[in-house]
């Protein structure tokens, strides 16, 4: 699906051109979009490798691997791929493991995006088109939401409700609804004095229809990636921050934070391979993933899309 | 100044839709505008009436109330639109005497104008694109800027033959796009509307608006900002769906020199006010000797400004070329 957004068929020629030939005008035109993208995908893809293989950390660790192995410069010559990436203090290979710690933020990502996708669209689409008093509530409301500071919180409802990644999910997920909302509503206040608004109206189409369809789906899609982007790169700062304090999510299974905790205390023994890794590829993740936002935010802009400006009647 | 037009060529039996004492006022930096001011014409079925006057005269304004399209405060405060075919008949601005006070020359909107607006937005929605089609002025900017021709096209004729499947749609939507004469339907139907030229877009604008057959099109300016050959095209479509689907037209317009063979009847306005009201025919031996305006007919004196001006202009493009 996420092929198809970004690489439409080509408005003048009516061509879809070669895949290869398409990827090449992304990489030109839009860089950030495409390495973005290309991140994005591999995070979604170590996701599903993740779940669909099963992995067994006792057993791991009784393969006699040798604990806290630091890849030698040709470790790709004379390695096993699984250990590219060496091992932590009990022999178990990090690069499994932070391609299994990837599931630990998919359901609980995709349940903080449902939550704030719902909240702030609906509450941003309204209070954009109509106006008035429904402006007015949604107003409260983001205020309201926005007044909490978002770790305290957190860090309250985990010692409330006890340790439960989707209620930190849920957290995170209402904590986005004011963003979404604010960038729909200002996007569909401007929109809705376009000239092409009317005349869909003219034209006898209902107003729900307008607004969901022509405004909010087709307008504001690249913004509301872009915030969903955010979101998840937020739940993950949270959840391995918080699994770092030790107010840990997980008790069991593996996540990112998780393995950070787990490798802390080797840091004063000198043992900084594995801590280092781990916080890199979580830089890296942000990075990536903002790297997607901002080729996102360039894509609604119109680049990176196949265009020969060129008059038809000709 | 006249109130009643003398002669009527086609005199409607019953008008399709009858704008009545309507008034449409704004607050403009703690002023009252009176946009438009108690204005009255009629459009009977398949006739043609012009309305001209100057910019910001309210024939636009007027125009687009039909379809409730006018926003801003209080918006539409006092008046009557009537349509009526065989199976509809509507007043849109039913009610209004309850929503609004008046005081001191203002009208005030009470609680019920909220409630009010959203019910003449429904009605209006219901005589929108199938009883009465608009065609704005600014061909580009009134289609989806995002959605190709065809699929804007495709949309307006499954609202009004909603068991059409896509596949239909598009076809019929091709159809449309030949019957106004576009060469190249296929290519125009995958486009969007900012790689198509004016004169292109407004076609596919007037096509979508015939797709869904509407007792009266309304042309608000069709024509501004399009080469002569271009206008004459767009004029002559107009005509055609005159001709060929018997609907009425209100071509609202500040040139004057357009409107001879496309309407019966002209309404002029001036300042929020329909200050004269003629038949087209009463415009044929208009001319000019000097200074003075000769005709036959007894036109207004704001109506003889704008002929005498259009008249001049004409002149000396005559010199010119």
């Amino acid at each position: 699906m996420s092929l198809a957004l970004v690489l439409p068929r080509c408005p003048a020629c009516g061509r879809f051109g070669t895949l290869f030939q398409r990827l090449h005008v992304l990489l030109r035109e839009n860089p950030h979009l495409f390495f973005g993208l290309a991140f994005v995908l591999l995070l979604l893809a170590s996701c599903l490798i993740g779940a669909l293989y099963p992995y067994d950390p006792v057993l791991a660790r009784m393969q006699g691997h040798p604990p806290l192995q630091v890849p030698s410069l040709l470790f790709w010559l004379n390695t096993d791929p699984r250990f590219w990436l060496g091992t932590d203090h009990s022999g178990q290979s990090l690069l499994i493991l932070l391609i299994k710690g990837t599931q630990a933020f998919f359901f609980p990502g995709i349940l903080a995006s449902l939550l704030a996708l719902f909240g702030g669209i609906s509450l941003g689409a309204f209070s954009g088109f109509y106006g008035g008093w429904i402006e007015q509530i949604g107003r409260y409301l983001s205020t309201l939401i926005n007044s909490f500071p978002n770790l305290i919180l957190v860090l309250l409802c985990t010692t409330v409700f006890g340790p439960n990644v989707y209620l930190i999910a849920a957290i995170v997920g209402i904590t986005f609804v004011p963003h979404i909302a604010e960038e729909i509503r200002r996007k569909v206040a401007q929109l809705k004095a376009e000239e092409f608004v009317m005349a869909a109206e003219a034209h006898g189409l209902q107003e729900r229809r307008i607004l969901f369809l022509h405004i909010v789906w087709l307008h504001c899609l690249p913004l509301i990636l872009r915030q969903l982007v955010f979101l998840w790169s937020a739940l993950i700062i949270l959840e391995t921050s918080l699994n770092y304090l030790g107010r840990g999510v997980l008790q069991k299974g593996i996540s990112w934070g998780k393995m950070l905790y787990d490798y802390r205390s080797g840091l004063f023994r000198g043992e900084i391979w594995s801590p280092l890794v781990v916080t890199l590829v979580v830089m890296l993740t942000m990075s990536g993933l903002y790297l997607f936002a901002e080729g996102l935010q360039r894509w609604s802009q119109g680049k990176g899309v196949l265009h020969q400006e060129q008059p038809l009647d000709s | 100044m006249r109130e009643q037009p003398q002669t009527q060529p086609h005199p409607p039996p019953k008008p399709l839709l009858e704008v009545e004492q309507l008034k449409i006022h704004f607050r403009s930096r703690g002023r009252l505008v009176r946009a438009v001011d108690g204005v009255s014409f009629s459009v009977g079925s398949g006739e043609g009436i012009a309305v001209i006057g100057e910019s910001g005269s309210g024939k636009t304004l007027s125009a687009l109330a039909t379809l409730a399209l006018v926003g801003g405060e209080p918006g539409v405060v006092s008046g009557a639109i009537r349509y009526q075919d065989d199976t509809l008949q509507t007043n849109l601005l039913e009610g209004i005497e309850a929503c609004f006070r008046q005081e001191q020359g203002t009208y005030k909107p009470t609680w019920k104008a909220e409630g009010w607006r959203s019910a003449y937005r429904e009605r209006a929605t219901a005589l929108a694109g199938r009883k009465i089609g608009i065609i704005f002025q600014n061909p580009i900017s009134s289609q989806d800027p995002l959605w190709s021709v065809g699929r804007t096209l495709s949309e307006s004729i499954r609202l009004h033959n909603p068991k059409a499947t896509r596949k239909e749609a598009s076809q019929e939507a091709e159809h449309w796009l030949e019957r106004v004469h576009i060469k190249n339907p296929a290519g125009v139907m995958r486009s969007y509307p900012h790689q198509l030229s004016g004169g292109m877009c407004q076609r596919v604008m007037i096509a979508s608006t015939l797709a869904m057959h509407p007792r009266i099109i309304i042309a608000d300016e069709p024509t501004t900002g399009l080469d002569m050959t271009t206008k004459a095209q767009v004029l002559y479509l107009l005509h055609e769906a005159r001709e060929k689907y018997g609907s009425s037209l209100i071509f609202v317009t500040h040139e004057i020199g357009l409107i001879s063979g496309l309407t019966e009847r002209v309404v002029v306005m001036r300042r929020g006010h329909v200050v004269d009201q003629f038949a087209t025919s009463d415009l044929l031996d208009v001319k000019m000797r000097g200074e003075t305006l000769e005709t036959s007919h007894e036109f207004a004196e704001h109506t003889q400004d704008l002929l005498r001006c259009s008249l001049a202009l004409e002149e000396r493009r005559a010199r010119v070329l």
